[in-house]
């Protein structure tokens, strides 16, 4: 029942209604870098890519996974058909975990196929920095899903704070100053994309990183980071989802 | 078996169901009730969707909230009419069923039977974004029954069926019946209950005003008198005999004058005695009713006291 709901959810989160924005969007992000390397004889394929990847990195990784994240219980409990789901046999966990899991991959497959489509059309193939950065993306879809979907069950329309930590905390506090950069997703994946060793070429990540101040955060404290606010936040709402009631509010008697 | 004993259900500030205790077994209970009543309340409670505030329910045994147990004998047609409108009615009831635990070919058989069996198996195919309110309804409850649950509860399940939907969707809930299913179906329209089944859960605003079957539900309302309807050629002749029994309260005619109805504060003993009656007097009586034996009836006296 539960690989059912896994495949079920993947197939309608991947659905080409439902991708053809983001297939548009990578497509777009693509064709930038060719008119980029086009107008700008100077410019390296790798600064093309450079300057475009973070695009795919910070902004469309966390927009996906916000939209994804709240389809997962959220949507469903707007649209009333929450009730078909939770009066099925499976425990309410594995309802959450086969679902939240469907959205993590279909962001990861989203965003991974935006950065190769962004690598084959600049650099025209798959050096090193392209691949940790696939590597971060991969990790961040992960974390922003994970941590997206928790807050989904704790607020109602939680689109709008996703958004406003993927856009706000996320851009702002990473140049702030003391440690607080700690608190944000972007300087764990800034580490995991730097890793591992550097061979004197920088990623996208490595760039931002630069723009936005020196990382501190080690490689193994961010895969440990990231690995532990993935399996708290799922943690945290499998245990939610399981105690909490979800009937659309506006039947409510 | 469902049990309820001393549920009670808060909204924040609102109470939707108040100190709720009761039993339904097999066949079809009516859960009666007025808009806001809190029918929907009890029937979310059974199903597991929400939680009491104090008291406890019990499906077979099972505490409903979020049990799997529970799920896997039990079937649930909800009011709400949203569905994944982009698919078709065959995909839903078959992604169900999938849900509920059978395998590709198992799914795809059942969905097929019970298609037929709630008469959408020539327009299933459509998406249900094009389907009428009563195409919606049937595949509702073709999703509630296709695992064969032990206990169907059906949210407002009349409501926009046409009149031959409404007497398949009735005869269909007969058959389930018949099979010794546990069914309980809420209305606020009380005929369309009255053609169902005698047993009903009354609740007027989160409160339990009655339980059992209806004519015993009737008979306990002693404040208001029974009304008995004869229709016979010599109403005068007959309002003699009648308006002598010290259980008779008043008799009123029919203007057309081919009948009379009576009031009486003992059913029992008036129509024990009626037959008697044409017997020994050789009274001609085409035939008698009840006027207020009805749920329309028992509702009006139970809501007013």
């Amino acid at each position: 029942m539960e690989t059912y709901l896994f495949r079920s959810t993947l197939a309608e989160f991947l659905r080409p209604r439902r991708t053809m924005a983001w297939v548009i969007a990578a497509i777009a992000i693509a064709l930038m870098g060719r008119v980029l390397i086009s107008l700008n004889k100077d410019l390296s394929a790798q600064d093309a890519y450079l300057s475009l990847s973070g695009i795919v990195i910070y902004k469309l990784l966390a927009l996906v996974s916000a939209i994804m994240a709240t389809a997962v219980i959220s949507q469903e409990v707007e649209q009333k058909t929450i009730v078909y789901l939770l009066t099925r046999p499976i425990p309410r966990p594995k309802i959450l975990l086969a679902r939240g899991l469907a959205a993590i991959l279909s962001v990861a497959a989203i965003t991974v196929f935006a950065g190769i489509l962004l690598a084959v059309a600049t650099v025209g193939g798959f050096p090193h920095y392209v691949l940790r950065d696939l590597l971060a993306l991969t990790v961040g879809a992960f974390a922003y899903t994970s941590l997206f979907l928790m807050v989904s069950l704790l607020v109602s329309r939680a689109m709008i704070p996703c958004l406003l930590f993927a856009f706000g905390w996320e851009s702002a506090v990473p140049s702030m100053q003391g440690q607080i950069y700690l608190l944000t997703v972007q300087s764990y994946l800034a580490s995991i994309a730097q890793a591992p060793a550097d061979d004197g070429r920088r990623s996208a990540m490595e760039f931002l990183a630069g723009l936005l101040g020196k990382a501190h955060v080690s490689s193994g404290t961010a895969w440990a980071a990231m690995a532990g606010l993935t399996a708290v936040c799922l943690a945290f709402s499998a245990a939610w989802f399981t105690r909490n009631e979800y009937v659309p509010r506006e039947d409510g008697e | 078996m469902i049990q309820l004993d001393h549920v009670s259900r808060w909204y924040g500030q609102v109470i939707g169901l108040n100190d709720v205790s009761c039993q339904v077994g097999p066949g079809i209970t009516a859960l009666l009730g007025m808009n806001g009543a809190g029918k929907s309340t009890l029937i979310r409670l059974v199903t597991g969707q929400i939680q009491p505030t104090t008291g406890s329910i019990s499906v077979f045994g099972h505490q409903p909230f979020a049990n799997p147990e529970v799920f896997k004998i039990l079937g649930y047609c909800p009011e709400i009419d949203n569905f994944y409108e982009h698919r078709s009615g065959r995909w839903f009831v078959q992604h169900l069923s999938r849900l509920n635990g059978f395998s590709a070919a198992e799914a795809k058989s059942r969905t097929q039977q019970v298609l037929e069996r709630v008469g959408m198996a020539d327009r299933a195919d459509r998406k249900i974004a094009g389907y009428s309110k009563g195409m919606r309804q049937r595949i509702k409850l073709a999703q509630a029954i296709l695992h064969e649950p032990k206990v169907i509860l059906l949210d407002e399940p009349l409501n926009g069926l046409d009149p031959v939907g409404r007497r398949e969707f009735i005869d269909l809930l007969g058959a389930l019946s018949q099979e010794g299913k546990t069914i309980l179906v809420s209305s606020h329209i009380l005929f369309e209950v009255e053609q169902m089944t005698r047993s009903i859960l009354l609740l007027n605003r989160g409160r339990l005003l009655a339980a059992g079957d209806l004519s015993a539900i009737r008979e306990l309302i002693d404040k208001y008198p029974h009304r008995v309807r004869i229709e016979t050629p010599v109403p005068r002749e007959v309002a003699t005999h009648l308006v002598r029994l010290p259980y008779v309260i008043n008799v009123q005619f029919d203007p057309r004058g081919n009948a009379l109805e009576l009031q009486t504060r003992e059913p029992g003993q008036f129509y024990d005695y009626l037959p008697q009656l044409v017997i020994d007097e050789g009274l001609q009586i085409d035939g008698f009713s009840s006027p207020d034996n009805n749920l329309e009836s028992i509702f009006r006296y139970l809501v007013e006291a």
